[in-house]
């Protein structure tokens, strides 16, 4: 998860079907500024599920990211 | 190039059922149509409906996406939040004018090696039928004219100088017991025009007004950097505005520890030129739903108990039922047509994005340049896909609040793609935006029983 870019709406918590979306609190010097998601590794099964659930793009899957995806499609529509 | 055309699909699968699928199609020397080229995904759950798109734009005539039938995800329930994207992407698509045979859904099992083959074979003939894609093609037919939808003429009366008074007490007590620092409302320029205000001493109080031209969604002012946001705040908000309000709740965005709802009755807004706004002819929520004070139509100011009366209904008026009704019954080309003269005078102006109270995204994915979600020029290709990307994120969130379609500069019918797919989620999905905030929203969750008609 991208922190800096994550607004703490969670829907890929709701859709996680393994649960490994966790909230944390952001500290800004040592003050909570505020909540965003957070991938507990050992539980993420690697669906992927919460990267398309993402609307701020801040999710996203190794090795299937949105980057990686387009590369392929773009290769692959037009070749 | 004197070659013959031959169809490019471009097809998504998940990698556990319908790419170990289309395996065995190949070692079990099944003979089919070469056209397909695979991109491989962990599950139907990746699968995003802009892949589709990009798909689509980067020049591949038809796109298949399969994956595991639902019950067998090798994740348990990918597929399951896959099937109600689906649901609502296809339906789109089918609005838009997109011929439906260009994008194919199925489900494919790890067994299913003569399906993969069928499958293939049968969406290359249905492409080839089709021809080449032509949706991005230099020459657009002409639009179709909507025939003029009937407007009623309501009467409606002003609201009484009474709800003003009480609301310039409720919002000089707040601010002068210091319960909040500031305050969005709405007051009066010198040239006479209702324009947002923010109060932050009591003083000030006195330059508010409420009248039938206060069409402003302030909840807007709450999210990101705005003058309301992140701060001890209340906001005036009508019935719609309060609908919006729930949303921000449901997503965590709005703390109702730090933030009062003032709410007004409000028996409906104004547009430039006097036209009362269309969403007010069907409105559920002249009391507003949700809110710390509700000021009613006489000028007396309530604490009202939990939430008074919630809708059950995004606000579709009968004019818009029925262009959209319209849209459905002609032909898919002329479909096609009216869309991309509606979408081709977008100047991504972000204008909808801007004034829209749900779109917080501090980056939102179309200032994105790795990957470049949507193509910044002023072009069909890039307001194509910007138009359907922020309609799939607004997709059962949308409220109806209809600032989208004041804010948009050159007029594009937001309001009829919202409309639509606001009544596509209540009719597949029983679900309506802005009702409760401890409702789920309806693409994060799902139902075992969920249409799947349309899929092979």
């Amino acid at each position: 998860v991208d922190e800096r870019t994550c607004v703490g709406c969670f829907e890929c918590k709701r859709v996680c079907p393994a649960g490994a979306i966790e909230e944390r609190v952001l500290q800004v010097k040592g003050r909570p500024d505020r909540i965003v998601a957070y991938v507990n590794p050992g539980v993420c099964t690697g669906c992927g599920t919460c990267t398309v659930a993402c609307r701020s793009r801040s999710i996203e899957l190794a090795g299937f990211t949105d980057t990686q995806i387009y590369a392929q499609i773009g290769a692959l529509a037009e070749v | 190039m004197s070659e013959p055309w031959e169809p490019r699909i471009v097809a998504f699968v998940c990698n556990w059922c319908t790419y170990a699928g289309a395996d065995l199609a190949g070692t079990s020397r099944y003979v089919y149509a070469p056209n397909v080229r695979i991109v491989r995904l962990p599950c139907s759950g990746r699968i995003d409906p802009r892949f589709v798109i990009r798909a689509l734009e980067q020049g591949a005539d038809g796109v298949l996406v399969s994956g595991c039938h639902p019950g067998d995800c090798h994740y348990t329930k990918g597929n399951f939040y896959a099937r109600r994207r689906y649901i609502v992407f296809n339906s789109l698509l089918d609005f838009l004018g997109i011929e439906p045979d260009r994008v194919r859904f199925a489900w494919v099992s790890a067994a299913e090696g003569a399906k993969w083959a069928e499958l293939v074979d049968l969406t290359v003939e249905a492409v080839r039928a089709l021809g080449p894609l032509r949706l991005f093609s230099a020459e657009q037919p002409p639009p179709p004219a909507l025939a003029e939808a009937p407007h009623p003429e309501v009467e409606v009366p002003p609201p009484s100088t009474a709800q003003e008074q009480a609301l310039r007490r409720v919002i000089r007590d707040l601010l002068q017991s210091d319960e909040v620092e500031v305050v969005a409302a709405y007051t009066q320029t010198a040239a006479g025009a209702v324009v947002p205000a923010f109060i932050t001493s009591p003083e000030q109080a006195d330059t508010v007004v409420w009248n039938d031209r206060c069409v402003h969604n302030l909840t807007t002012y709450l999210i990101g950097e705005r003058p309301a946001a992140n701060r001890r705040a209340a906001v005036v908000v009508k019935g719609c505005d309060a609908r919006s309000a729930v949303g921000l709740i449901q997503e965590s965005q709005l703390d109702r520890e730090r933030v009062k709802l003032i709410g007004v009755e409000c028996r409906g807004v104004r547009l430039d030129g006097g036209v009362l706004a269309a969403k007010c002819s069907c409105c559920e929520v002249t009391t507003p739903h949700l809110c710390d004070v509700l000021i009613s139509a006489d000028g007396t100011a309530t604490k009202p108990e939990g939430m008074v009366k919630a809708p059950t209904r995004y606000p579709l008026p009968e004019s818009l039922r029925a262009e959209i009704d319209q849209l459905l019954a002609i032909p898919r080309e002329q479909r096609l047509a009216f869309w991309r003269s509606e979408l081709s005078r977008c100047v991504r102006c972000y204008a909808c994005r801007a004034i829209c109270p749900l779109c917080y995204c501090q980056t939102c994915a179309a200032d994105r340049t790795r990957p470049q979600y949507i193509a910044p020029g002023c072009d069909w290709r890039g307001a194509f896909s910007w138009g359907i990307t922020r309609m799939l994120h607004m997709t059962g969130r949308c409220v109806g609040c209809g600032e989208c379609v004041r804010a948009c500069p050159q007029r594009i019918r937001l309001d009829l793609l919202q409309a639509f797919l606001a009544d596509l989620v209540a009719r597949e999905f029983g679900y309506v935006a802005g009702t409760s905030p401890e409702a789920l929203p309806p693409l994060a969750t799902f139902r075992p029983d969920d249409r799947q008609d349309f899929i092979r």
